[in-house]
């Protein structure tokens, strides 16, 4: 038992560490920042949530809640009407539109997160409405991709390849969503439950790779790229439900406390 | 059953929670792993959980090509259907809410939509008039879990502000009658794969975008009054 007293102290003391370092480096509250950190790291980058605690007039408040950084973020969630229409256009500028606007976006759900990073840009409206175009985006390029069944060369068609895993990753969202939200009402330990692991950043690389692959080969007949995307599309499922399975492992263990 | 209902759940369930966690911690301080366990799980939880467990069967009993795989799907939406009333009624009747189950309600709800949704985009609808028209499930369904998606974030976020943002997301009637129109559209069209239920794909498809437009409706209202509360600070 004492062994184990000491083991907790270092823990703790890098966790504290860890907390200071964070509310010393921006202006925002302590009780914003946690929550805020852990949504942002959930996309794969880091947003400082910049919170001004005085009153500014309604125009300077417009003004800084449209930044750069949100602008790009909205042209993301107008970008995905986009995506289904162009999707739908048979010819090789449509293959070639839809596959493009899903680069695009990949690339900027990047860039806003640095933009607001290095500009100093961000806003609390921005840190929610990043992660809603990353996941509006995703969801709606899978629900796309089902609608055409794959062909693979010795099977024939087959339709549930890329329904499972596509209703295994809208499934994991929306429970984490969920998690999270329940989380915020709760205490502090839930709220640590749930910080973003490792686990998020390589999901969602292998997500948007593995979704670039299976848009770009949609009309093609080459088949090891199609095979690519779909195995890619199963790595990015698995690891989904295997982060919350650590979610929900963590969370298990705190309500039985 | 509704949002509503959900929502009437949610608050029940966790003042019932409360409630329960303080008496245990003044009758004595550490109260037994059984007792806590037994608090957790139950008889609505596990019908939650029961729901919940039923999207991989449903997904599995969609692709049995024959006509017992096309009426265990139909028949196992109805009772998730069914269940989510159930599970609501039971909680508040015998208060057995725990925090747990009013988190995993919804949770399991939108698992159900969802999987519904992205299973009849597989098989696109042949619409008598115009031929096969692969975007026609397919358009309402990403409106619908694009609406969740987004939710979803405004209420996550809201828990993390102030109180008036959490106001302005409190559920209104809408809610109702979005899962309604949603629940019946999705039981017509799975029912409707069948040759003797044929008929009914018009009406099931036409009550999908009523659901879908309700949904957007909603998510509109809500969107509007966030940026009032944001325009005041």
């Amino acid at each position: 038992y004492s062994s184990r007293t000491s083991l907790r102290f270092p823990i703790q003391i890098s966790r504290h560490q860890h907390r200071l370092s964070y509310f010393s480096s921006s202006s925002s509250s302590e009780q914003s920042r946690p929550t805020s950190s852990s949504r942002n790291s959930f996309s794969g980058h880091g947003q400082l949530d910049s919170d001004d605690n005085s009153s500014p007039p309604p125009s300077q408040s417009s003004s800084k809640v449209l930044t750069l950084p949100t602008v790009l973020t909205l042209g993301r969630v107008a970008a995905v009407p986009l995506l289904v229409a162009t999707f739908y256009v048979d010819s090789w500028w449509g293959t070639t539109a839809t596959t493009s606007i899903f680069i695009a976006a990949a690339i900027t759900d990047w860039l806003d997160g640095y933009l607001a990073r290095k500009m100093r840009l961000g806003s609390a409206f921005g840190a929610f409405l990043d992660p809603v175009a990353d996941k509006l985006m995703v969801a709606a390029t899978l629900i796309l991709l089902c609608t055409k069944p794959i062909q693979v060369a010795e099977l024939g068609p087959l339709p549930w390849l890329l329904t499972v895993p596509s209703i295994a990753i809208i499934g994991r969202e929306i429970t984490m969503s969920a998690v999270r939200e329940w989380a915020a009402s709760q205490n502090g330990k839930l709220l640590e439950a749930v910080a973003v692991n490792n686990l998020g950043k390589w999901k969602t690389a292998t997500q948007m790779t593995a979704l670039t692959i299976l848009l770009a080969s949609r009309d093609s007949n080459v088949g090891w790229l199609v095979a690519s995307g779909a195995g890619l599309l199963y790595v990015s499922a698995g690891l989904s439900v295997w982060s919350l399975a650590v979610y929900m492992r963590k969370i298990w263990k705190v309500l039985m406390k | 059953m509704g949002e509503e209902d959900t929502a009437t759940v949610d608050q029940n369930s966790f003042g019932g929670g409360k409630d329960s966690l303080l008496r245990n911690r003044h009758s004595s301080p550490l109260p037994s792993p059984t007792q806590l366990s037994s608090k957790v799980i139950t008889l609505p939880t596990v019908l939650t959980l029961g729901r919940v467990a039923a999207v991989p069967i449903l997904v599995a009993t969609f692709y049995v090509d024959c006509w017992w795989g096309r009426t265990a799907t139909t028949s196992i939406f109805i009772a998730a259907a069914i269940t989510d009333w159930l599970d609501g009624y039971i909680a508040r009747k015998m208060r057995l809410g725990s925090e747990f189950g009013a988190f995993l309600d919804p949770v399991a709800d939108k698992l159900m939509v969802a999987a519904t949704l992205i299973l009849l985009c597989t098989k696109p609808m042949v619409a008598v008039v115009l031929g096969p028209v692969p975007w026609l499930v397919t358009v309402p369904s990403i409106a619908i879990i694009g609406r969740e998606i987004t939710m979803s974030a405004v209420r996550e976020w809201a828990a993390s502000q102030n109180g008036k943002l959490s106001e302005a997301v409190a559920v209104n009637s809408l809610g109702k009658w979005k899962t309604a129109t949603q629940m019946i559209a999705l039981t017509i069209l799975l029912a409707s794969r069948d040759s003797s239920f044929e008929r009914l794909l018009p009406s099931g498809i036409g009550l999908l975008y009523v659901s879908a437009g309700l949904s957007i409706w909603s998510l509109v209202v809500y969107m509007r009054k966030i940026w009032r509360v944001l325009l005041k600070k």
